[in-house]
């Protein structure tokens, strides 16, 4: 049941004839774990003849990565990447927290879990390690949140929008106080975040207050409000990036996406469109880390650098479509790539869009009762 | 006189059976009082323990599920990490997703709450997103159970009824404590620290809904109170407020520290007039179940109880009255009527008034006291009078039957044949069953009587069918007689034959079925005779008319006998040119040994056939008769005997092996010639050795023979020849006959062999005749065998021989002949 969501995925680079099948393996789906299995099974055969590789083991977002990066580095540094994934930062830490932060090398975590790992115990600083390329990495990343510069390497950053099916809704979404105003049209027709700091906050948002308010009597406030709102709702998660996406099949008219995500999607789905709400978006950032437990921390801290390199940053900021912090990619991305606002959003929209940050354990209570209250009732 | 003594007795008896009677009803009355209550007592009790039981099944469930919630590591792991903000932002999610699970799958837990050790909710999950009334629980009741507990031995456990204070349900919390390792691990021996305690609230609405919809008798009810002294209700009740409020009192009156100890106590309870029964447990949680049951339910069923009481002594009481009066009536005031009236007649010089079956009481000795002055009195009347009865009793009844005997029932016959006023019509059947010496002697005479007693029911069966006008008497031995008054010669016939087939259905002996067959001869009144002795005689000579017929015949005197006798003397002319033209020829029917495998012609048997050119085929038992009656018998007899010995000398001369012949002979024979003599010059005049030759002799002729006869044949076997006696079975020989008699073979008769079987009707006696036949060393010939059924009959039971169609009919010389060649080549092939 826990691992319904994570699917192991087995890339091998001996194999030429294993690529065709490997999109729809990347792209894998929340619920069909039984594809999981059969991956398994497909390529554990091919697993064995390349055991003689090292293994590392990766935590991360599903469709994170660009496949062929995955084969580059395996073949450069005579590797197998294994890569298990979550679609829920919450999900992450609750699958972490059960195997207590063990079984990994590299984990893909956010800039408000960043400091609770480490404090955890779960990271290994990685400031004092030889990673070269980390340097290429914007200092604004490193300076953001505590604990970042010695545990954390900045991934990607983005933010969290709306993006809806213009021809099923032309009207589209301005605001979150749309979205989250209740219409017999949308019911049922939404797909929500999992995650509770992320709901919450944008109710907050709809209410013209911080996503980072401490005031029990907004935060209960905007819980109420997504309680009457969950009508519309058709489920709260996320989905793979593929075509049972729900956006694509028309099962949902809106979600809740990362503007990345979003343009992954587009490119399958023409009509799909993304904003970034008047009232601001929320803005992420994910670091790249180096478990504590790690059984491969030099190969790791290899893997961290080699996707630092300028020309891998670059191609994979094309791949997931998000921001990349390494500046020197951004020297190499194409104009069109950089001055696309929906991945790099203007400054009016930067300047009312916050990072989350830490709340007080009596809001985060609250907060963590309102998500669990929603989203056992529609996952 | 007689009323007024019986009613006497009766006004006498009537108020102590009354009395009696109410006595035992008021005790009936007030056991099954005792017992009513009782059962209703152990009614609520039961349902105190249903309630009971089912409370602490809700509590067991719900502390065991609280168990396992509690001991999964998430928890534990959460409990352990002692910061607040990274428990809430990194752990709680996982546990709230965790309990939210557990909620969907037990839908009646409202509420799961991680407590700190301090009472501040932690964690908590509502089934429903409803506001906390508060989040601090320190001064909750069951809370500070919990800490005391916890305070005193490490851990702790509470269970605890109380009303959910955030939606005001019933509501039953299991609480326990949640200690995690101090260092971390989760090792045996490590110390361990109390980090909080899981609450899991399940709401007991549907347990409450339950209790207050069962009734106890018909409007008893259980009425929970809590430890507060509040009902728990679900809906609404019916038990008024002051009754509650009583109950309140009572139950803070009988307060009791230990929970789970369960007592009852029988209280009445007067409320707004209402006596009520009551009995209360308490439950684990701080509950007490009371249940109260009207008294009005009680009186109810005790007033239904008086009435059915009073209702049974009245219909007692009159069966019981009606009972004394008759037996009363029995035994006093009919002997006293009985005694007044043979006095009374006595005094008339009548001595008609049975006086028996006397009781050895006052009365009775009156009676014999009466009963030996009447006796001295008329002594020598009354010796007359019971000799007379016991004679008649005796001389006109067949002790076996029951049916009036020979002489009681001629004169029944003359005295109905007088009253036949205007000289009406009537039949007599003169009945005599066929076989039933053979039965006698094979099964036992008390098989005969039983059978005799069988067929008299029988006759009187088919008797009853005529009417009431019938007369039906045992003559002796096996035979009976009918008198149908007022039947005319069609009627008797048509009873004849209704007879004779009643006596066709097999009749069971014990373990055995027979069949046993009659021959009916009937005599008509008033041409045949006009009293018993003459119609009788007449029934008689033309039963045995019939029985020359064959069994189960039957015959009328008169005119079908007249014209027997025309026929006869028709027939004798015929017969006596047909011997002078030679036109009497023999056919031969082979014998067979019958062994296993195969059947080897061991004999044949000559048999007459007269071809009568206008008449065509004569059957021998038409003519036979004839013959022996006109004492042509002599010269048929002979010119068989020589026929049957000239062919085979023939055979023999023509190169074929003949086996044994064998030749029926008359007893009639006997006296018109030396019959050992004839043998003797026949056999050699054809030179044929005596061992070929059998003679047959009828079971009836050899009954019949006398000494003379019986020398006869001596001589005749003492020449060599072998003499057979056929038919056996249809006559009366015994045992002790057959070994008298000189003869060599048996021939059973073919109505035995037809048809039988094993268990059949005729098993028994077949089989009977079988081992007898063996035990005397006579050969055995089974007569008539027409199927293979039958055939494996024989086999099985050893029969020697066997001759019947199945086999061979019989056949014309020159077949016979052809037969003989073809055995012949066979045995030279061989």
């Amino acid at each position: 049941m826990d691992i319904s969501y994570l699917n192991c995925l087995y890339f091998c680079n001996r194999l030429k004839n294993a690529w065709p099948i490997l999109p729809t393996l990347i792209h894998t789906t929340r619920t069909l774990s039984y594809r999981a299995l059969l991956t398994v099974a497909t390529l554990s055969a091919i697993a064995t003849s390349a055991s003689a590789a090292t293994q590392l083991h990766l935590l991360t977002w599903d469709s994170y990565i660009d496949p062929e990066v995955v084969v580059e580095f395996e073949r450069e540094f005579d590797a197998q990447l294994i890569i298990e994934v979550f679609d829920s930062d919450d999900q992450r830490d609750v699958h972490l927290a059960k195997r207590n932060g063990r079984g990994y090398d590299l984990v893909v975590v956010d800039e408000t879990q960043l400091q609770r790992y480490a404090n955890r115990g779960w990271l290994a600083a990685v400031d004092e390690l030889n990673i070269e390329n980390r340097q290429l990495v914007d200092e604004r990343w490193a300076t953001a949140f505590p604990a970042a510069e010695r545990y954390g390497t900045a991934y990607f950053w983005g933010t969290l929008g709306i993006a809806w099916r213009e021809d099923l809704w032309p009207k589209g979404f301005d605001s979150w106080q749309q979205l989250l105003t209740l219409d017999p049209l949308l019911e049922g027709q939404l797909v929500m975040t999992g995650n509770a700091r992320e709901l919450v906050g944008v109710a907050l948002k709809a209410a013209g207050a911080s996503i980072n308010s401490d005031d029990l009597a907004e935060i209960d406030a905007a819980g109420k409000r997504l309680i009457g709102h969950s009508p519309s709702v058709g489920f709260y998660g996320y989905f793979n990036l593929d075509e049972t996406a729900p956006l694509i099949t028309g099962d949902a008219i809106a979600a809740m996406m990362y503007s990345g995500d979003a343009l992954v999607l587009q490119e399958l789905e023409p009509n799909i469109r993304y904003n970034v709400p008047e009232e601001g978006g929320l803005l992420w950032v994910d670091y790249i880390t180096l478990s504590a437990y790690a059984t491969q921390p030099e190969l790791a801290a290899d893997f961290i650098n080699f996707l630092n390199r300028p020309n891998i940053a670059a191609r994979q900021a094309q791949y997931v479509q998000y921001a990349s912090p390494n500046n020197g990619a951004v020297a190499l991305l194409p104009a069109e790539f950089l001055n696309n606002k929906d991945i790099h959003p203007t400054d009016e929209v930067m300047a009312v869009s916050e990072f989350m940050r830490p709340i007080s354990v009596n809001s985060q209570r609250r907060v963590n009762a309102i998500g669990a209250h929603l989203i056992s009732r529609k996952q | 006189m007689k009323i007024r003594l019986g009613t006497r007795l009766l006004i006498t008896l009537f108020p102590i059976v009354l009395v009696a009677f109410f006595a035992v009803g008021f005790a009936v009355y007030s056991h099954i009082k005792t017992y009513t209550n009782a059962s209703l007592d152990a009614q609520i009790t039961r349902a105190l323990e249903q309630t009971s039981r089912d409370w602490q099944y809700r509590i067991d469930t719900l502390q065991s599920n609280a168990q396992l919630f509690a001991s999964s590591d998430l928890i534990e792991r959460y409990a352990a990490t002692e910061n607040e903000s990274e428990r809430v932002d990194l752990l709680q999610p996982g546990l709230l997703r965790q309990f939210t699970r557990y909620q969907q799958a037990y839908p009646r837990y409202d509420e799961i709450r991680f407590v700190l050790p301090d009472g501040i909710e932690d964690t908590r999950v509502t089934q429903d997103f409803v506001a906390n009334a508060s989040n601090d629980e320190s001064t909750s009741g069951w809370f500070q159970t919990l800490q005391q507990q916890a305070a005193a031995s490490g851990s702790a456990k509470v269970i605890d009824f109380d009303w959910n204070p955030d939606t005001g349900s019933p509501t039953l919390l299991a609480a326990q404590s949640i200690t995690v390792s101090t260092t971390g691990l989760r090792m045996a021996g490590n110390q361990r620290r109390l980090a909080g305690y899981l609450a899991v609230s399940a709401n007991v609405e549907d347990f409450v809904n339950a209790i207050n919809s069962v009734r106890v008798g018909q409007k008893g009810q259980i009425v929970l109170i809590d430890s507060e002294g509040h009902p728990v209700t679900a809906g609404t009740t019916m038990l008024p407020e002051t009754l509650l409020l009583n109950l309140v009192q009572h139950s803070k009156v009988t307060e009791k520290p230990d929970q789970s100890v369960k007592k009852s106590h029988d209280h009445t309870m007067h409320i707004d007039k209402t006596s009520m029964m009551e009995q209360h447990v308490d439950l684990q949680g701080g509950l007490t179940a009371h249940v109260l049951v009207p008294q009005a339910e009680f009186s109810a069923v005790r007033r239904t109880l008086a009435l059915q009481i009073g209702g049974i002594a009245v219909i007692v009481l009159l069966i019981v009255s009606a009972l004394v009066y008759t037996v009363l009536r029995h035994l006093v005031v009919k002997p006293v009527e009985c005694l007044a009236l043979a006095a009374a007649h006595l005094g008339d010089g009548r001595d008609d008034i049975a006086l028996s079956d006397w009781h050895k009481d006052e009365i009775g000795d009156l009676a014999e006291a009466f009963i030996d002055m009447r006796a001295k009195l008329g002594a020598t009347m009354n010796e007359l009078t019971s000799s007379h009865e016991q004679i008649t009793e005796l001389a006109y009844t067949d002790s076996l039957t029951g049916l009036p005997n020979r002489r009681a029932i001629s004169s029944l016959i003359d005295q109905s044949l007088q009253n036949e006023k205007k000289q009406r019509v009537s039949a007599l059947m003169y009945l005599d069953l066929d076989g039933f010496k053979r039965i006698n002697d094979t099964l036992g005479h008390e098989a005969g009587d039983k059978l005799l007693v069988a067929v008299s029911m029988r006759l009187t069966q088919c008797a009853d069918t005529f009417g009431p006008e019938v007369l039906i008497g045992r003559l002796g031995g096996d035979e009976f007689t009918i008198l149908l008054s007022g039947a005319d010669e069609a009627t008797a016939i048509g009873m004849a034959e209704r007879i004779l087939e009643s006596l066709l259905e097999p009749i069971a002996l014990g373990e055995q079925q027979v069949v046993v067959g009659c021959s009916i001869g009937i005599a008509l009144h008033p041409q045949d005779g006009s009293d018993a002795s003459a119609l009788l005689k007449g029934a008689d000579v033309a039963m045995y008319n019939a029985k020359r017929k064959g069994p189960n015949n039957r015959s009328v005197y008169g005119r079908e006998m007249q014209d027997g006798l025309e026929h006869r003397m028709e027939l004798e002319t015929e017969l006596r040119s047909a011997i002078q033209d030679n036109l009497l020829t023999l056919d031969y029917q082979p014998q067979y040994a019958l062994d296993t495998h195969t059947h080897t012609m061991i004999g044949c048997e000559a048999l007459l056939r007269w071809r009568h050119p206008q008449l065509g085929f004569v059957s021998p038992a038409e003519f036979i008769p004839v013959a022996e009656a006109s004492g042509l018998i002599g010269d048929i007899g002979a010119w068989v005997l020589d026929e049957a010995c000239r062919q085979w000398r023939a055979w023999v001369d023509s190169g074929l092996s003949p086996p044994r012949v064998a030749v029926n002979v008359s007893h009639r024979q006997f006296s018109s010639c030396d019959i050992a003599h004839l043998v003797e010059i026949t056999l050699e005049r054809h030179s044929v050795p005596p061992e070929v030759l059998e003679l047959e002799l009828t079971e009836s002729c050899m009954m019949e023979a006398d000494t003379d006869v019986l020398s006869a044949l001596e001589r005749v076997r003492h020449l060599g020849v072998r003499i057979a006696m056929d038919d056996f079975g249809t006559g009366y020989s015994s045992l002790a006959a057959l070994t008298r008699l000189p003869i060599d073979t048996l021939k059973i008769d073919r109505s035995f062999i037809s048809g039988i079987y094993h268990e059949s009707p005729n098993d028994k006696v077949v089989s009977a005749i079988l081992s007898m036949a063996r035990g005397l060393d006579l050969e055995i010939v089974a007569e008539g065998v027409e199927t293979e059924v039958e055939l494996d009959y024989l086999r099985e039971n050893t029969c020697d021989i066997v001759q019947g169609y199945l086999l061979s009919k019989p056949l014309p010389a020159d077949g016979f002949e052809a037969l003989l060649t073809k055995a012949g080549r066979l045995n030279r092939a061989a």
